[in-house]
């Protein structure tokens, strides 16, 4: 950008240098600009004297006719304007003028011919009160034709020498030239401003586009990452539960398998309970109540026959005695 | 559980059982002697066999108390029962084990190690309880 700019001013200094020092004369700024606002105006008034032609070929109002040959007009001013600015630079070269002068006096003389036939072209005739015709070489050509034509050459060549002079003194004028080369460095510098804008807006494009693409890249290598990370904490927990869901079933046997050791040992308890004390009691019971029996019958007995009680007692003793031996 | 309910063989019931006897027992000495059918040591020496005999079917009740609940039958099947359990039970000690081992690899890969080391898994001792049963079920297959 910097070279670009650079070089844009060498150019510049250069053809301003080349200008300065060709020693051609010029004419004042406010000349040059007259002699070109004239030729457009005489180029207008020129070209108006077509209007009729254009308007009946192209079935336009008088406005739209104008309007085209006017820019018909500009296209001859043009041509010649194009020929005093390369020689107002010094770089006017024989062929390209010769090509230039060519295409301007061709123009010209179309513009005259169309004007000179235009009686013709509209296809008129004698029979027309207002109309003079006249037959040259089989033409019909109108009287008044034979002197606009001529007229409008004349404004035609003097359009486009107006339009060549002016230009050229112009564009040979400094004061011009400075304020020529102030407007097209603004808008190189308006270029380079906009371009930088745009290197700048792409860049920041690009920046944020490489982040969408990093943060999408993230975010899928983030998603994968998760996704592994769920699946292999789903697998964690699933495992666990299973772990969790043994170990609940063997707590629930252990505490069976202890219950029923429990019962088991409840009841051998209540066995040797019932062996070592119940049940003793209960023999106690017995024999106290068979002693009973025992001496109430001896009393009776006693009491009925007149036997000696310590006798009767001694055979109970005997029976018991012997009866305990037996038992044991 | 208790197995020997009081209203059968408490000292109450026996003692009611034996009442009964000794009534029983005494009304008919009381009868003999009346008929001169008990009238000596001799004929007491008899009797008194009688008597015994009159509280045989109390004592043959006490002895056979434990029958009388099928305390051998419910014993025996507890005790298979636990066997069977503890069978198991080691099988589902080793599946524990393989299950535990597969929790810990689990971990690992789902980067949970912290987690797995606060999760208490089970330790469960059954040497004692074995040797509980061993002890009880000595006997009985």
């Amino acid at each position: 950008m910097l070279l670009s700019t650079h070089y844009h001013e060498e150019t510049n200094n250069m053809a301003e240098k080349q200008i300065f020092t060709s020693g051609k004369s010029y004419y004042p700024l406010t000349l040059s600009v007259a002699m070109i606002v004239v030729a457009l105006v005489l180029s207008f008034v020129d070209l108006a004297f077509l209007n009729d032609v254009i308007g009946k070929i192209l079935d336009l109002d008088a406005t739209q006719s104008m309007l085209i040959a006017f820019a018909l007009g500009l296209v001859g001013i043009a041509v010649m304007a194009h020929q005093g600015v390369k020689e107002a630079h010094g770089s006017e070269r024989f062929i390209n003028a010769f090509w230039h002068y060519l295409l301007w006096v061709g123009l010209g003389l179309a513009f005259v011919l169309i004007r000179l036939f235009s009686a013709s072209i509209l296809q008129l005739d004698g029979t027309d009160a207002d109309e003079h015709i006249l037959k040259v070489l089989g033409l019909n050509i109108r009287e008044v034709d034979l002197v606009l034509a001529p007229v409008m050459l004349f404004l035609y060549f003097a359009t486009g020498l107006l339009a060549k002079d002016g230009f050229k003194n112009l564009f040979l004028n400094p004061e011009f030239m400075v304020w020529s080369k102030e407007r097209k460095n603004e808008r190189l510098l308006k270029k380079v401003e906009m371009k930088r804008l745009a290197d700048k807006a792409a860049a920041k494009q690009a920046k944020l586009e490489a982040q969408a693409e990093a943060d999408r890249d993230d975010f899928v290598s983030n998603r994968n990452a998760n996704k592994g990370k769920a699946l292999a904490d789903n697998k964690y927990h699933s495992a666990l539960g299973m772990y969790r869901a043994k170990e609940k079933d063997i707590k629930q046997k252990y505490q069976i398998i202890s219950t029923n050791i429990d019962y088991v040992k409840s009841i051998d308890k209540q066995e040797y309970d019932f062996e070592t004390r119940v049940k003793p009691s209960l023999m106690r019971i017995i024999n106290e109540s068979i002693h009973s029996v025992q001496n109430n019958v001896a009393l009776m007995l006693r009491k009925k026959t007149g036997d000696d009680i310590n006798k009767l007692r001694s055979v109970i003793d005997t029976h018991n005695s012997s009866y305990d031996e037996l038992k044991q | 559980m208790p197995l020997f309910q009081k209203n059968i063989l408490s000292n109450q019931v026996v003692k009611g059982r034996a009442d009964k006897v000794m009534r029983r027992s005494l009304r008919e000495a009381r009868k003999k002697i009346k008929k001169s059918e008990l009238i000596d040591s001799h004929d007491l020496a008899l009797y008194l066999d009688i008597i015994a005999g009159n509280y045989t079917h109390i004592k043959a009740d006490i002895e056979n108390a434990t029958r009388v609940y099928n305390y051998t039958k419910i014993r025996a099947d507890k005790i298979a029962e636990t066997r069977q359990l503890l069978d198991f039970f080691v099988q589902d000690q080793v599946e524990l084990d393989r299950l535990s081992q597969i929790v810990g690899k689990r971990a690992e890969q789902a980067q949970r190690i912290d987690d797995f080391k606060h999760q208490k898994l089970a330790n469960i001792d059954l040497t004692k309880l074995h040797a509980t049963f061993d002890a009880l079920s000595r006997g009985d297959k």
